[in-house]
């Protein structure tokens, strides 16, 4: 027998209190099986398409969730997802508050790494183009592209413990300060590869180093402008800067450890006396075999997401030095931050499981986890656009803790589906229309790059605004893209 | 009337309706949509594979099919486009086995990632069958 409940109707606009600036609140009261009230921080602009789809029943069904506290948080990118909106933020009273796979995603730890160039557009110059290519040709990308390194069993063992740190002290695939500016030092403890299935690990083993198809890419980009100079200085960017972000996440091993633990947990909820609205949301209490299980292999398939980016950065610096000439250890990693993931965090001494989907830490000045040289700053977070626009580099806000469990939105947000943005513009177009503007891209489907076009997206420079505005994050300074390579 | 799929607009994700006649034929157009998403496959089959799946209820089974189909995609790097000896039963519990084969997949399109359970349905109508998976891609 399913266990579910029959959903309500969509929250109206009137329905939505405004109760600041960029915030509007659902209260509690609004469906009979909501336990905390709903908050989203948007401007009417970002607020109508999360009313006009599912995003925003979606985060109600969110409010639901046994253990659930004080608030879900809808970020200002929110657009409709599955279980989870792509977007929400939710907390859970540790120990028996629930930790559901589908309020972290297929892909664990999604995320994205910014590194920095120690040179300028104008130094770079003409190279531009020869190194976005070099930069195609060494890192696999596309669906079905995995890496030339095939893990042992033993090799993705230690990588599902060890994280980034092991690729970079067992096979010199970087330098510390990448593991310093990553966050949890990319590695999540707990981690245990034996609540990882045979299925995922064989999904995996080949993709470590890779870039995957979808909406991950890596785009080489350049300091537009400085909004911060202080923020900006203690990041180390400057003026003009030519910098790298990567986006990318645990490929196949992920999504296969969320399909085995949503199906596991599925199976569960009606022991749990679980009720649910969406069957996506299944989940068990953080402190069952099952949710103790689930973080086990999540932290592995999150510890394998930064690993892969560890392995991509090292392969962008490895072209800098060989194509312009660059020592390695002077391409800096500014930071490395997560997107899909559920960690136990405290906040007024509960220690709670903070689920993020499509959505990132923000953590502001002073917290023992940012690096100790961004720490008088906060955390970097980053924001990106769509290819052809720009992203934004923000800086944590200590007040968001009390405003979103210390989180930001994790990019522009998508507004129109691939199918429609396919209908809009076609990928050669896309691809002239980039060129036009001095964008070198690399993309071998035209596909691929028209479902991905910026029409597909929400106004970045609105979004980040709205977080600064809503107090989740400051903005430091834009980037502009130079290059785009798409899988 | 014919087997048949469609796709349903979601703004992140990919949805597809399928209408079949029979509860067989669904499963199969399944593999075939799933096949077809990843790419172009050229050269011979590989060996046939079992599949043996039960769930708790239909619309998990149409979900959990899919994913072992996808899973076994990446894993193998084929499109598992042909299936025989196929049977679904309905009790005790939902349960579904066949032999499938897949050709190695020589040019990958699909983003798919997973088969979700949000919004699945498996349903009998004066049509025939109707199904409607969620794909994560």
């Amino acid at each position: 027998m399913t266990v579910s409940v029959e959903p309500a109707a969509r929250p109206r606009r009137e329905d939505m209190k405004a109760v600041g600036q960029f915030a509007f609140e659902l209260p509690a009261t609004w469906r009979a099986d909501m336990r905390v009230p709903v908050r989203v921080y948007a401007d009417d602009a970002l607020l109508a398409p999360m009313l006009e789809g599912d995003a925003m029943t979606q985060l109600v069904n969110v409010a639901t969730l046994p253990g659930v506290v004080e608030c879900v948080y809808g970020m200002p990118d929110m657009h409709e997802g599955y279980g989870f909106p792509v977007g929400g933020v939710a907390a859970t009273r540790m120990p028996d508050g629930i930790v559901s796979p589908g309020g972290v995603g297929f892909d664990i730890n999604c995320g994205v790494r910014l590194m920095a160039l120690p040179l300028t557009r104008t130094e770079l110059g003409g190279r531009l183009e020869a190194f976005v290519h070099q930069l195609s040709r060494s890192i696999p990308s596309g669906m079905g592209r995995g890496s030339e390194w095939r893990l042992t069993d033993a090799e993705l063992d230690a990588v599902l413990t060890g994280g980034s740190a092991h690729l970079v002290r067992a096979f010199g695939l970087g330098v510390e300060g990448d593991v310093v500016n990553t966050e949890s030092n990319g590695r999540l403890d707990g981690a245990d590869s034996s609540k990882v299935s045979q299925r995922a690990k064989d999904r995996g083993r080949g993709q470590l180093g890779s870039i995957g198809a979808g909406n991950h890419f890596v785009e080489v980009q350049a300091v537009e402008r400085i909004e911060d100079a202080r923020a900006a200085q203690a990041f180390g960017l400057r003026q003009d800067q030519v910098t790298v972000l990567i986006h990318t996440g645990s490929r196949g091993l992920g999504h296969q450890v969320c399909t085995d633990y949503v199906k596991l947990m599925d199976g569960r909820t009606e022991a749990y006396g679980i009720k649910l609205p969406d069957r996506q949301l299944s989940c068990a209490p953080v402190s069952s075999p099952e949710g103790r299980d689930y973080m086990a292999a999540m932290a592995c398939a999150a510890n394998f997401a930064w690993s892969n980016r560890q392995r991509i950065g090292h392969v962008v610096r490895t072209v800098a030095a060989r194509e312009l000439g660059i020592p390695g250890a002077d391409v800096h990693t500014i930071y490395d931050v997560a997107h899909n993931i559920a960690k136990v965090e405290t906040y007024d001494g509960q220690l709670l499981c903070v689920h993020r989907k499509g959505a990132t830490r923000a953590f502001g000045p002073g917290n023992s986890e940012v690096p100790e040289a961004y720490r008088a700053e906060g955390q970097p977070v980053f924001i990106p656009g769509s290819m052809g626009t720009g992203s934004w580099v923000l800086v944590g806000d200590a007040r968001s803790a009390k405003q979103s469990w210390s989180s930001a939105c994790h990019g522009a947000g998508r507004t129109l589906s691939r199918h429609a943005a396919k209908r809009q513009v076609t990928g050669s177009q896309l691809r002239r229309e980039l060129e036009g503007q001095g964008i070198v891209v690399r993309c071998p489907s035209s596909a691929g790059l028209a479902e991905e076009a910026p029409i597909a997206y929400k106004d970045v420079d609105r979004v980040a605004l709205v977080v600064e505005g809503a107090v989740l994050a400051r903005r430091v300074v834009r980037l502009r893209p130079l290059g785009v390579i798409k899988g | 009337m014919s087997t048949s799929s469609r796709t349903i607009e979601h703004v992140g994700e990919w949805r597809v309706e399928l209408r079949a006649d029979t509860l067989e034929d669904v499963f199969r157009e399944v593999a075939l949509v799933i096949a077809r998403a990843a790419g172009t496959a050229s050269g011979s089959h590989g060996p046939w594979e079992d599949v043996d799946i039960e769930a708790r209820d239909r619309e998990a089974l149409l979900v959990d099919y899919a994913n072992e189909l996808l899973g076994r995609s990446e894993v193998e790097g084929r499109a598992y486009d042909e299936l025989r000896d196929l049977a679904v039963a309905e009790a005790p519990r939902p349960r579904l086995r066949a032999r499938v084969r897949g050709r190695p997949v020589t040019a990958w399109r699909s983003p798919l990632k997973a088969a979700t359970y949000h919004g699945a349905e498996l349903s009998r109508d004066d049509h025939g069958w109707r199904a409607s998976i969620l794909f994560d891609v």
